[in-house]
């Protein structure tokens, strides 16, 4: 059996699975002031009239980095930068006490400006005597040689024993955009410390439970990651909430072709997209409090208005959200909400539909309108902006930029063909939100705990990317460390080859299926001769659902 | 990041990863490879204000507004063409509907070599993407649009200069590598325009070795006073990156900040890639440069792994060359209203004129007899007879109708084409009429 366990910002769900059927689930509030109980009171709750040898793994879904990001709760760390030339780095120093140091590889990964040892070693003794003791080292084009972030961190090892923790930017993330992968490997580090004492409590926790079973963390690319990467990349682990909604929806929705998901919340709607009935990935990387990263994510746009987002009347003008005043009226509520609007129409059925009306009638009268007039309207309202937002976002992806001809002239377009719906008042929205979209649509069963649900079936994802310039006679994977020679002849199914024995090794499960999404061979052609090959391969592990065993 | 553009800036990024004139020439697929990745690696496209856009696929139509490709364009252009072409369209596009202040389209093949008639590929060039552009938006936004080029490719930017040669709305301004020691040859201090655009078109030839120091000379002191006066409605940089000095084809010696800096002084509308070709160790740098000058942001890290401060010295000599070429200039630009263009274009009713055009990609010479129609009403009726060798069709006569046709060039133009569709040492005849947006032809 499968646990799967959801913290979010107010509840935290948990589920024990068989196969993918839930057998017991719980909702216990979460308290943001010590996570791990809550993890563990689920865990507990969840388990009590099981033989634990029964249970296979515990996947979390946590919001704790996202958290001490948002909060601004960490420590302070260390950027040695090595930019080159370029873009002026003060717009990417992103840590307070970031230093500059001169060194530059090229787009090729060719060395072209040596480290300055004397330079390094004095501005890393400004970093120790300013206190710090973590230092993060990102270099420009390191994922196309990472010989200087490798150097620097020797230097810094041998000469400053004070430095704890030293990590590299190519080992965080192997796609190109320095900037990004600066602030993804300056995010890593600053939350690092506080996320490993996060998981040790828990793993200790488990361990009173006597649950020694291995456990996994939620990615926002919807996979999840075994404790031992955790360790390593907890950044992984932000926006796992709108991922463990998604892979939710996947594996309760009978979800294929062109999906849309969509996620009431209280104060949001979250918009998500599937293809081929696989979840569609963000086409950067995630943001996070302003910071641009690299880290994989699902795709996934809020929109600010959800079932308890106030309505109210400015100007003679309907307005709904995007505030929110507590819960609706028909639950207790003091004020409006777009559930009230569906209560006092009979559409929810554990809702007091008198309540909701008394709330509506004042706004109803200012209009000269009957309560279900306005009540019609107030799902109007909501259902134009979902329309809205999802127009703009099949825009956008789209028109996403193509570099081939091919590319350009063949790309299909994502068309819709079913809703997926869940949260509070989706049961009574949904139909009406697909009627609108001209769309069929799937409400889950157990729609209250998909998010936990989606976060227990999860399977193990990671990804990586395989750069070769064959005339230089290298390969290389930056985030699995490997470097290695290759010779003039190899070509791009050797590299695809390559990649996929490393990224199978990687996850040491039998036969993962592996997918391979970038695939480019360029001829370098010097003075009318073909010297050699560039080759970059991308492949994944996609996320998807476990089957029942 | 922590910045943001002072001046939205659209780009079209199209590298055409899978297209290449043939597989060693200089226009293959890797043309534009580390120019992508250096764009990536430094986050251009993350930074607020930068957004990018894909190419549209240009129509035929379009090209036959701009171009009269012989036999047809159907024969000529692919769909490479066709895209090149839609990304400058859709830079002007989102310029000219406040969607962003500035665009640049990095796309190949480039254009400038195109000339008016097209049998084939010259200079790498097939149509004029630049030309295509600027006729598209004056169809659609008013042929009153007034326009100018500033064309900083090493190569003489033939092709733009002959298709706006006698039109008085578009300003062409190329300073490039002499023509005396380059391809293709033209863009003397003396090609000033046609009888019906005298000193809308200025070459500004520079010795071989210019640096920094020149090419900002011959700015200053000649290309932004001109468009001072000229007052353009858009102006475009027919931004060619083969004057920098690790270019294999070319002599000049121009850096990543040279360019970036003439692109913050110029401050265009719209930037179109032309030729440039030192892939690897100038391409990288100079789209990065000029994409940070357009948005307005700080390009002053920008340096090429090789780059040393002496690159920018030049001789005295060089120095001289230049002012001699641009004082000329400048006082022709000032003088240009006094001219007498009766006596300068000799001739009762027509002024008439012969040229050879040599197309190197498609191996092709096509030998032209020019008339252009002296008149006080419009810029004038052209008349080109066109005979290109080798060909598999034979001679062709092409009637140009230009933007704002007086009516008895337009009668005049309309009886010479039924005229040359029964005249037997004709193959073909085209009428191109700009007002009406039409090209119709015969042939035998």
């Amino acid at each position: 059996m499968l646990l799967g366990i959801d913290i979010g910002g107010t509840h935290t769900d948990g589920v024990l699975l068989e196969g993918s059927e839930v057998v017991k689930a719980n909702k216990l509030p979460t308290d943001k002031n010590n996570l791990a109980e809550t993890i563990l009171t689920s865990c507990q709750r969840l388990i009590a009239d099981l033989d634990n040898e029964q249970v296979e793994r515990v996947v979390l879904s946590t919001t704790l980095v996202t958290n001490l990001i948002m909060q601004e709760e960490f420590e302070e760390v260390g950027l040695v930068l090595i930019p080159g030339t370029g873009l002026n780095p003060a717009w990417y120093s992103y840590s307070p006490v970031s230093k500059i140091i001169g060194g530059a590889v090229d787009h090729r990964g060719r060395e072209i400006e040596q480290i300055d040892q004397q330079e390094l070693k004095e501005k890393v003794a400004d970093l120790v005597a300013e206190g710090i003791d973590k230092i993060s080292i990102c270099g420009k084009f390191a994922t196309r040689n990472p010989q200087q972030e490798l150097e620097v961190k020797e230097i810094i090892k041998e000469e400053f024993p004070e430095i704890e923790n030293i990590v590299l930017s190519h080992e965080v993330v192997g796609q190109l955009n320095y900037p990004r992968r600066v602030a993804t490997t300056y995010l890593n580090s600053i939350v690092q410390k506080r996320y490993i004492n996060f998981v040790d409590a828990i793993k200790e926790g488990l361990d009173k439970l006597d649950l020694t079973v291995p456990v996994y963390i939620l990615k926002a690319d919807g996979g999840t990651m075994p404790l031992k990467d955790a360790y390593q990349l907890p950044i992984e682990s932000i926006n796992s909430g709108p991922a463990a909604s998604i892979m939710g929806m996947l594996a309760t929705g009978e979800i294929d072709e062109v999906t849309v998901g969509v996620d009431i919340g209280g104060t949001t709607t979250d918009i998500s997209l599937f293809v081929d009935g696989e979840p569609l990935f963000e086409p950067e990387g995630m943001e996070l409090a302003g910071y641009q990263t690299l880290v994989k994510g699902l795709y996934n746009q809020s929109l600010a208005c959800g079932g308890d987002s106030l309505v109210k009347v400015e100007g003679g003008e309907l307005n709904v959200g995007p505030e929110r005043k507590g819960v609706a009226a028909c639950y207790g509520g003091s004020a409006p909400t777009v559930t009230d609007a569906l209560a006092s129409l009979g559409l929810i059925e554990d809702g007091e539909q008198k309540r909701a009306e008394d709330a509506l009638k004042p706004l109803a009268n200012s209009l000269d309108l009957e309560v279900v007039e306005l009540a019609e309207q107030v799902i109007q309202y909501y259902v134009t902006e979902v329309k809205n937002k999802l127009e703009e976002i099949l825009a956008e992806l789209n028109n996403r930029p193509v570099y081939t001809i091919n590319q350009l002239l063949t790309e299909t377009k994502i068309e819709p063909q079913q809703l997926v719906g869940i949260g509070g008042p989706a049961q009574a929205l949904i139909p009406k939100l697909a009627e609108a979209l001209d769309l069929e649509f799937v409400l889950p069963e157990q729609s209250g705990v998909v998010n936990a649900i989606g976060a227990g079936l999860a399977k193990v994802t990671k990804d990586c990317t395989l750069y070769a310039d064959t005339e230089q006679g290298y390969c290389n994977i930056s985030e699995l460390g490997i470097k290695k020679k290759v010779t003039q002849d190899f070509n791009l199914e050797d590299a695809k080859q390559e990649v996929k024995k490393n990224l199978q090794e990687e996850l040491a499960e039998q036969d993962p299926e592996i997918e391979i999404t970038t695939a480019e061979s360029f001829n370098l052609v010097r003075g009318f001769r073909t010297t050699g090959r560039i080759i970059e391969v991308a492949a994944q592990r996609k996320p998807g659902i476990v089957k029942s065993s | 990041m922590k910045v943001k553009a002072k001046n939205k800036l659209g780009l079209i990024f199209f590298p055409a990863f899978d297209w290449a004139i043939s597989p060693s020439h200089p226009e293959r697929e890797e043309r534009l490879l580390y120019t992508k990745d250096q764009v990536l690696e430094e986050g251009l496209l993350d930074i607020e204000g930068i957004k990018e856009y894909n190419p549209i696929v240009a129509q035929l139509k379009d090209v036959n507004r701009t171009h009269i490709c012989i036999p047809d364009a159907e024969e000529i252009v692919s769909k490479p063409h066709l895209i090149s072409a839609g990304g400058a369209i859709k830079a002007g596009e989102l310029v000219m509907e406040g969607e962003v202040d500035s665009a640049f389209a990095i796309i190949r093949p480039p254009g400038h070599h195109a000339f008016q008639i097209v049998h084939g590929a010259r200079g790498f060039c097939t149509i004029n993407n630049e030309a295509i552009m600027v006729d598209y938006l004056r169809q659609k936004y008013g042929s009153e649009l007034k326009i100018a080029f500033v064309d900083t490719d090493a190569h003489h930017a033939d092709g733009t200069q002959n298709i706006y040669y006698n039109d008085p709305n578009v300003l062409h301004i190329s300073i490039h590598q002499d023509g005396r020691t380059l391809f293709p040859g033209t863009g003397s201090v003396d090609e000033l325009g046609g009888p019906g655009a005298f000193a809308k078109t200025i070459n500004l030839p520079l010795p071989p070795n210019t640096t920094d120091q020149g090419l900002h000379y011959a700015l200053d002191n000649l290309i932004l006073p001109i468009l001072d006066d000229f007052e353009p409605d858009l102006v475009i940089n027919a931004a060619g990156q083969d004057n920098h000095y690790s270019d294999p084809l070319t002599q000049m010696r121009i850096t990543a900040q040279g360019y970036a800096e003439l692109n913050e002084k110029l401050n265009p509308d719209l930037a179109i890639l032309q030729g440039g070709y030192s892939i690897e160790s100038a391409l990288p740098y100079v789209n990065v440069g000029i994409i940070l000058a357009m948005a307005g942001l700080d390009y002053s890290y920008i340096k090429e792994p090789d780059y040393d401060p002496q690159i920018t010295e030049q001789s005295t000599q060089i120095s001289e060359d230049i002012k001699e070429n641009v004082d000329y200039l400048l006082e022709i630009w000032q003088k240009r209203d006094q001219i007498d263009l009766q006596e300068r274009f000799a001739g009762e009713e027509y002024y008439t004129t012969q040229r050879s055009v040599f197309y190197d990609t498609a191996q092709i010479r096509e030998e032209q007899q020019l008339k252009i129609r002296l008149c006080t009403d419009c810029s004038g009726v052209m008349m080109i007879e066109s005979q290109a060798l080798p060909s598999s069709v034979g001679p062709a006569k092409v009637i140009i109708l230009p933007y704002q046709c007086c009516d008895e060039c337009r009668e005049i133009g309309y009886q010479e084409y039924e005229a040359a569709k029964n005249d037997s040492q004709f193959v073909s005849a085209y009428l191109q009429d700009k007002d009406n947006d039409q090209l119709i032809s015969s042939s035998k």
